[in-house]
């Protein structure tokens, strides 16, 4: 099977990139193996908690992306930076109480792993 | 991938950007090439003699021209 990988810089909700890599991941399941990075803003996206009146709360589509199998990583630094602190136990596959299941805080060596070993790389960033 | 292509456009200290480019383009070289391109405001991360001290930031040219082909 191949692999795809997407990489996002934006926060939750200041642009769209997050809900269009929900839709994309959705659809890519059915041919690729999908992998999410999460790196600088974007290390908000799994945040529990999240109460977006008007808009679609996106920390749980991919809460949602894990259940079906999407790896999703965050960028170590960059969730340091922002108060997202990576712990050595891992509980529900997380080693992070600020996130959803499954999501977790790994360095950014991992982000040259996946895309060294992706078929198809999709970068959502301005 | 065998190769990754970054593109830079914005300044180095005004955000938090270029050193985010500059990282993942450094720990991106051990298992690809690698090129990283500055374009619009991204061209001034290559300007010499750049003092960012008080700024409590690393020179983002000296990590750059650490990682550059000689």
């Amino acid at each position: 099977m191949k692999t795809l990988t997407i990489v996002l810089t934006d926060g939750p909700y200041i642009s769209e990139y997050a809900e269009i890599a929900y839709k994309l991941a959705g659809a890519a399941l059915q041919q690729y193996k999908v992998n999410i990075f999460l790196y600088l803003d974007a290390v908000h996206i799994p945040k529990k908690g999240q109460d977006p009146s008007f808009f679609t709360n996106v920390g749980q589509l991919f809460s949602g992306l894990t259940e079906k199998g999407v790896v999703i990583r965050a960028c170590a630094r960059c969730a340091g930076a922002r108060g997202y602190l990576p712990e050595e136990e891992i509980i529900q596959g997380s080693n992070c109480r600020d996130y959803f299941p499954g999501i977790r805080i790994t360095s950014l060596y991992e982000l040259s792993e996946m895309l060294s070993k992706s078929d198809r790389v999709i970068s959502l960033s301005r | 991938m065998k190769s990754v292509f970054y593109l830079l456009d914005t300044a180095p200290y005004g955000s938090e950007k270029a050193f985010g480019a500059l990282n993942a383009a450094a720990v991106s070289l051990s298992e690809m090439d690698v090129t990283l391109g500055l374009y619009g405001d991204g061209v001034y991360l290559a300007v010499a003699g750049q003092d960012s001290k008080k700024l409590g930031l690393p020179n983002l040219a000296d990590i750059l021209f650490m990682h550059t082909e000689s």
